[in-house]
């Protein structure tokens, strides 16, 4: 297995841009996909991500493993996704604390779980067999919040102890947080606060869109915009508390040219080079 | 409560069947519901539209996203991987469309191809060197390129969907669609999708490529369609649509 990812920025690897990336000589820049994406035969798509691969640390940021759900876990998803990690040695591999299929159909989105202490032990056993299935250990990240749930512990509380009991990492989406933090009615720099730091393997920022119908009251994680200011603030204050960490910029949608997502990305850089180095 | 049914109550809820059962696991209003089944939506809406692009531009963003909401009820994906999802989609918006843009199903069954011919699986073609010992090309044995598709459709309608695969302005007025027989090969030069329109000697004799049989029969389907044998297969090699099977 190859060491892990630097602590240092990283971009989401998107086809709009797979020569730009390539060639950029950014130092320290890493990159990260959904290795669902790349669960083809054959074709231009692995030949970019070897490229990539070739000369940037890699992570896999799985969607599909639905490891809340009530499904068994997915054979065949599971072989695919051993082959891809077998064929492209990634630094890091993670998924979502959320369930996406359910009866056999996949819904393509992450649903939420209720933090009960059933579900904190469907959780943990799901875990460890994906971790087991794949054999790597894996980072899990929180979600973002469009409903609230009777639940018998917080988000934080319910994270730590599923990385506790089921010996996985903590990918920390600062966006989420805020989304949540904003939909939900709670603090957000209160819940990174309480985040214990030697849990977080990986940070995410991103942007996030309002709802159409209901406005700012619901935002929705899009990554379809430009960071907001103020989850750079919240970035920069968990930055201070942590150290630095791994940290991607996600972008999927609205993709703007790829030099304006390298300067976004220099900003995020700019928060980990001086404490990397202190360090 | 149990959580099994919380996740029956959240698929209901989230598949827009029933939000009932939901409530007694909220802890506030379930305004939120709406935006999970509004994501599972949009990223199918998302995930069809990459694949079948040329549709997309001709139906407008509107049509196309309520076909794609229309076919997930129908056919809900059961990979984990969207990037295949859609294979019954030509089919589906041929019946949706049938009164207004007849033609649409044969548009949806080329951009498959393209998607198809894209993510195939690698192999080295077949070229002329391949050749230079073998005794009679009649013995080869052949096989088309994973990533070849020859599609056959009764409308005419490569031009518009190959105007409507790139984004320039006017690609979306479509053009006149005769009702006439035409023959695709849709296929991947190293990393490049390529496609042509097939004279009817080139579709037959592409299309009576059996793997493991020689080239004989797909000959013999070309002189019947009144094709010029030895230019139909220099053509086929020097496109890269032909690798080896087995040895000769």
């Amino acid at each position: 297995m190859p060491d892990g990812l630097p602590s240092r920025a990283g971009l989401g690897l998107k086809a709009e841009h797979y020569r730009a990336a390539v060639e950029a000589e950014a130092e320290g820049l890493w990159f990260e996909v959904h290795p669902e994406n790349y669960m083809v035969a054959g074709g231009p798509r692995l030949a970019w991500l070897e490229a990539a691969r070739a000369r940037r640390p890699l992570s896999f940021h799985g969607v599909g493993a639905s490891l809340a759900g009530p499904d068994d876990l997915d054979a065949d998803h599971l072989a695919r996704l051993k082959a891809l990690i077998a064929r492209f040695e990634p630094q890091q591999v993670s998924e979502h604390v959320a369930w996406s299929a359910a009866g056999g159909a996949y819904y393509a989105d992450l649903f939420p779980l209720p933090y009960t202490l059933e579900a904190l032990a469907h959780l943990v056993a799901r875990v460890d067999a994906f971790q087991s299935a794949i054999g790597r250990c894996i980072l899990i990240e929180n979600p973002s919040a469009y409903v609230a749930l009777r639940s018998d512990m917080d988000e934080v509380t319910f994270l730590t102890e599923t990385c506790a009991r089921a010996g996985c990492g903590l990918l920390l989406d600062v966006n989420n947080v805020y989304i949540s933090a904003n939909n939900m009615g709670f603090d957000a720099a209160a819940y990174l606060d309480s985040v214990p730091a030697d849990l977080v393997g990986e940070i995410h920022i991103a942007g996030h869109n309002a709802d159409p119908a209901l406005g700012p009251r619901m935002l929705i994680d899009t990554h379809a915009a430009p960071v907001v200011d103020p989850v750079w603030a919240l970035y920069e204050r968990l930055v201070a508390r942590l150290g630095p960490r791994p940290t991607l910029l996600e972008r999927d949608a609205a993709l703007p040219a790829f030099p304006e997502l390298m300067r976004e990305r220099a900003r995020a850089d700019a928060v980990l080079v001086p404490r990397v180095e202190a360090a | 409560m149990a959580l099994a049914d919380f996740h029956a109550a959240f698929r209901a809820a989230a598949s827009g069947r029933d939000e009932a059962r939901l409530h007694a696991f909220l802890r506030g209003d379930e305004a939120g519901v709406r935006v999970y089944r509004n994501n599972v939506v949009r990223a199918i809406a998302d995930s069809l539209g990459s694949s079948y692009p040329a549709v997309r531009r001709l139906v407008g963003d509107n049509w196309f996203d309520a076909a794609a909401a229309a076919y997930l009820r129908q056919t809900p994906p059961r990979a984990r991987s969207l990037v295949g999802y859609g294979e019954e989609f030509p089919e589906f918006i041929e019946e949706l469309a049938t009164g207004s843009l007849p033609w649409l199903g044969a548009v949806a069954r080329l951009d498959r191809a393209w998607l198809e011919a894209h993510i195939a699986e690698d192999a080295a073609p077949l070229t002329v060197a391949d050749f230079a010992y073998a005794d009679a090309i009649q013995s080869t044995r052949c096989a088309l390129h994973p990533s070849a598709r020859i599609i056959v459709s009764q409308w005419a309608v490569h031009a518009v969907w190959a105007a409507n695969r790139s984004d320039h302005e006017d690609a979306h007025t479509p053009r006149e669609v005769r009702r006439e027989r035409e023959a695709c090969l849709v296929w991947r030069y190293e990393h490049e999708v390529r496609h042509r329109v097939l004279s009817a000697g080139e579709a037959a004799f592409l299309r009576a490529i059996e793997p493991g049989a020689d080239l004989g029969g797909a000959s013999e389907r070309a002189q019947d369609a009144d094709g010029d044998v030895a230019q139909i297969f220099a053509g086929a090699l020097a496109a890269g649509v032909l690798i080896g099977e087995g040895k000769t």
